[in-house]
């Protein structure tokens, strides 16, 4: 018994849930096999030795004797993080649920429980083909999920969704395949060992990236953000926010140290890429009135910083992108939550119909703006230590990059504050205001959670980053 | 003695047939004549089973090896499918269901021989036997329009085809003074006539995998004919049809003179089935679109040096097989169902076979955890290491195009309507696609089943 346990967890629900159709059942199913897997990812987690750097719990079974691959699952110190995420994420997606989807729920719980699956064996993953496997695998849950739970235009979203990370996999696919032939098997490790020249291994290095690209997604690629986001149901929003767009995230973080003769080419340009994205998408989160767009565009502003984070070669910027996406996370969840909250007795995203909420509402206006404080980098918070790191690193590679990202960080404040004070401050109240009611009990624990977790790793970033400290980047250089 | 013991299970198929044939067409029972044409293709296969050897064996006329076994395995299992599927429309109403079994199981029996061929002669009078059967099968509703439009243009065009193939063979036999496949070893190239050979020979099977320039009858065909002949037509003989084409590619010594037409006709087929079934709202027209595609991927196996052809091919084959299988099984649970409009409200009316389409579809476009991308992983990996890495690049670019119109049919079955498509209670074929899901999905978690050879 070891952390396939989780996995094991995950699908046996998912499919008892797809059995039973009753509703109370299903979600006690749920909520159930999602918590357990929780614990069994903390436990796994707790116990990992902070000093080995190779997978931990490490289990192999026998899958494709033909092309020579095990399908092999372990925790080391960049995907445990990610594993425990996604867990935490599914809860959370699953208790929103319960208030936020009608209809068709026996197969709505076993999809999300089958993406969560999905997605923790893509990040369990100890090799390149099952990587690829689960990466492609996750298309089907997801894609389902947006078409028959989301709103009018959902089979756009839908199929927009999945042309873009269908057909940008095929760089994946190919930069594998390269992989397996120069480097001579489906082993992260022979990633190290590719028998090729600097200009033929910067192609698979470009397959690699433009696939992981569409999946965070980075500003020329991110087409299928703004409408799969927005006509998706809340909860999986949440998911695809928290979780989805860090696998693209883990790819690059897996991947870029075996890179690193060829990084310091292209790194500028890359960086320089995912700043435009971070401070482009920060001025349409400031443009937009609607706050389910906003979240979305906040989101995609601030992977741009962790990406960049992830290219500057030293160990800051490492550190800082692995903290920083799970802090995003974290703390994007929680706030698309709230908006979802908003939404849920007044039918709008509309910030210009809401306002003078704080007296009304305080409990949901003080989580609110404890998380956007969070958001915005308030020393204690957790954001705050990965923004730190992330922004040390970016300003260690170049001080003009350094400061785009701060241009970023500052318009992400403003539009954090402005959407604060639309929503929750402004005179007088706008008409849907009166609709708005208070969290109830057991959701307002759940977002002191949000809240608790927040303070914690903001305290104690070692949770996530202890393991990390000495990574051997880039040639030993960072 | 021993080919006899071979060829039993042909024999005994043969025999049975016409008994069951004489049969039915005396008691003229559709009920016992479906039983027995289902029985005779059953215990055929059992009999195949029994002589299943790992020798190989040859003389002039066959040649027989494991995976000419497995290929007949497959076809007579196809057979049964279809056999299956065929009770369903019958019951519908469907007449002479005598002669449709009897001529279903002379096209069975002719696939079969023509998978062990090891001569042009028996090539060409196995291909006759079974595309006699088909033209015939294809106008089977005789007051269809469609029907007889399509046996009729299947068969004009298959007629042209074969005279292809027969001038192909007559050159052959003017290079080497003989008909048996040993005997292309002798073949120099360069020659204008043995060029000549080799053209008409592949434009011959070109038109019968319906690879593109030599596709235009198959969306006809395949939208005219009765669905479960369409299913027969688009698995069985695209694997006999391909065994063959190996069987003649590993007799080559050389494959230098026509690698250059496999390209062409795998990248214009790819190209043209995946690009023109984007438009289609008939399932039937669509898949037969596909099925191009499928062949143009399957025909760049044929680029694979010898031992790779087999390992890489028969899994396709296989898997490409149940797919197409499930997916007509899928349009004849439903009324109407080539009508990509009455798929509304599957999802909820019978969640189990929207399932399976489900998976099919997905399996088809190559999305793990489906066989469709274990195979065609498998293809790839090795044309890529052969050094076809442009073509491969290309062909992965035309199977995102596939997405768009596979999983036009999933959103169909799972779209939301207010009133539901009462389906028809056709258990055998809905169990049949479920099967074939269920196969689809397991091959793809467990891959080790199907790619060991």
């Amino acid at each position: 018994m070891g952390i396939e346990l989780i996995l094991i967890t995950l699908l046996f629900g998912a499919i008892l849930a797809w059995i039973i159709k009753n509703r109370t059942t299903v979600f006690a199913i749920a909520l159930c096999s999602s918590i357990v897997s929780l614990i069994i990812a903390l436990f796994y987690y707790l116990s990992m030795e902070r000093t080995i750097k190779n997978f931990q719990f490490y289990l192999s079974y026998e899958w494709i004797s033909a092309w020579k691959v095990n399908f092999s699952i372990g925790f080391d110190h960049i995907n445990a993080p990610f594993v425990l995420l996604t867990t935490f994420i599914t809860v959370v997606a699953i208790a929103l649920s319960i208030k936020v989807i009608k209809d068709k729920i026996s197969s709505y719980i076993a999809l999300i429980l089958l993406l969560s699956f999905f997605v923790n064996a893509f990040f369990m993953s100890t090799n390149l083909l099952q990587f690829f496997f689960f990466y492609e695998a996750m298309l089907i849950p997801s894609v389902l999920l947006i078409q028959r739970w989301g709103g009018k235009n959902s089979y756009q979203a839908a199929i927009k969704f999945l042309i873009y990370t269908f057909s940008f996999s095929v760089f994946l696919f190919i930069a594998i395949l390269a992989t397996y032939f120069y480097g001579g098997g489906f082993d992260f490790e022979s990633l190290a060992n590719l028998r090729l020249n600097a200009q033929s291994k910067l192609l698979v290095l470009f397959g690699f990236i433009l696939a992981f690209f569409v999946k965070i997604p980075i500003i020329p690629l991110h087409g299928w953000l703004r409408d799969t986001y927005y006509e998706s149901p809340m909860p999986v929003t949440i998911f695809m926010s928290a979780v989805l767009g860090k696998m693209g995230i883990y790819g690059i973080l897996r991947i870029i140290p075996y890179f690193g003769d060829i990084i310091p080419i292209i790194s500028q340009w890359i960086i320089g890429l995912c700043l435009i994205s971070f401070v482009y998408s920060a001025f349409l989160a400031l443009s937009v009135k609607d706050i389910k767009v906003m979240l979305s565009y906040m989101s995609l502003s601030h992977v741009g910083i962790i990406t960049a984070g992830v290219f500057t070669g030293n160990i800051q910027g490492y550190q800082g992108a692995l903290l920083q996406s799970i802090n995003h996370g974290i703390l994007s969840a929680g706030l698309f939550y709230i908006a979802e909250l908003l939404y849920r007795h007044t039918g709008s995203f509309d910030s210009e119909k809401f306002g003078a909420l704080s007296k009304k509402i305080p409990a949901l206006s003080f989580f609110t703006f404890a998380l956007i404080m969070a958001m915005g980098g308030f020393p204690g918070l957790n954001y705050f230590n990965g923004e730190l790191l992330l922004l040390s690193g970016i300003f260690r590679k170049n001080i003009l990059l350094g400061f785009l990202s701060i241009l970023g960080i500052a318009i992400g404040v403003i539009y954090l504050s402005s959407f604060l004070y639309r929503v929750f401050l402004r005179k007088p109240a706008g008409e849907l205001s009166f609709y708005v009611k208070d969290v109830i009990s057991w959701e307002r624990f759940l977002l002191a959670l949000f809240f608790l977790i927040s303070i914690y790793f903001g305290l104690v970033p070692d949770f996530i980053l202890s393991g990390v400290r000495e990574i051997i980047l880039f040639g030993g250089r960072g | 003695m021993s080919q006899y013991y071979l060829l039993l299970p042909e024999i005994v198929l043969l025999t049975l047939g016409i008994l069951s044939f004489c049969y039915g067409f005396i008691k003229r029972v559709s009920l016992h004549t479906w039983a027995l044409g289902f029985i005779s293709i059953t215990v055929s296969l059992i009999v195949a089973l029994f002589s299943f050897t790992y020798e190989e064996f040859s003389t002039g006329l066959i040649r027989i090896n494991i995976y000419t076994q497995i290929l007949r395995l497959l076809i007579y299992l196809v057979g049964a499918f279809i056999l299956a599927l065929s009770y369903e429309e019958f019951k519908r109403g469907f007449k002479n269901l005598e002669e449709y079994i009897f001529l279903l199981t002379l096209a069975i029996f002719g696939m079969n021989i023509m998978i062990f061929a090891n001569d042009l002669l028996l090539l060409y009078l196995s291909l006759e036997t079974f595309s006699l059967s088909l033209y015939i099968l294809a106008a089977f509703y005789r007051n269809d329009k469609l029907s007889i439009e399509a046996g009729t243009k299947y068969f004009i065009l298959g007629t042209v085809s074969s005279i292809i193939l027969l001038s192909s063979i007559v050159f052959f036999y003017a290079i080497t003074g003989s008909t048996s496949y040993d005997s292309f070893k002798l073949i120099k190239t360069g020659q204008i006539t043995s060029l000549l050979a080799l053209v008409f020979l592949i434009s011959a099977f070109a038109f019968k995998l319906s690879l593109a320039p030599f596709h235009a009858w198959s969306p006809d065909v395949y939208q005219g004919a009765p669905t479960p002949v369409t299913a027969f037509l688009s698995t069985a003989s695209k694997v006999a049809v391909f065994s063959a084409v190996i069987n003649i590619v590993l007799s080559f010594s050389s494959k230098e003179t026509f690698k250059d037409f496999i390209v062409i006709l795998s990248v214009l087929s790819m190209l043209v089935g995946n690009v023109l079934a984007l438009r289609q709202n008939n399932l039937k027209r669509m898949l037969a679109y596909s099925s191009i595609a499928h062949a143009g991927y399957m025909f760049m196996a044929l680029l694979l040096p010898e031992n790779k052809i087999i390992s890489t091919l028969i899994p396709y084959l296989i898997v490409y097989v149940f797919m197409n299988i499930g997916a007509f099984a899928f349009i004849l649970s439903i009324r109407e169902g080539e009508k990509i409009g009455s798929y509304h409200g599957v999802g909820r009316s019978s969640p189990l076979l929207a399932l399976s389409i489900l998976v099919i579809m997905f399996s088809l476009t190559g999305i793990p955890p489906t066989a469709g991308f274990i195979v065609k992983f498998n293809l790839f990996k090795d044309l890529f290491s052969v050094g076809y890495s442009g073509l491969v690049f290309f062909a992965l670019l035309m199977s995102i195009f596939s997405a768009f119109y596979y999983l036009k049919v999933v959103f169909y079955v799972y779209k939301d309507v207010s009133a539901l498509n009462d389906l028809p209670k056709s258990y055998l074929s809905q169990t049949i696609s479920l099967m074939s899901a269920i196969f689809v999905l397991i091959m793809g978690i467990f891959p080790n089943m199907i790619l060991n050879f």
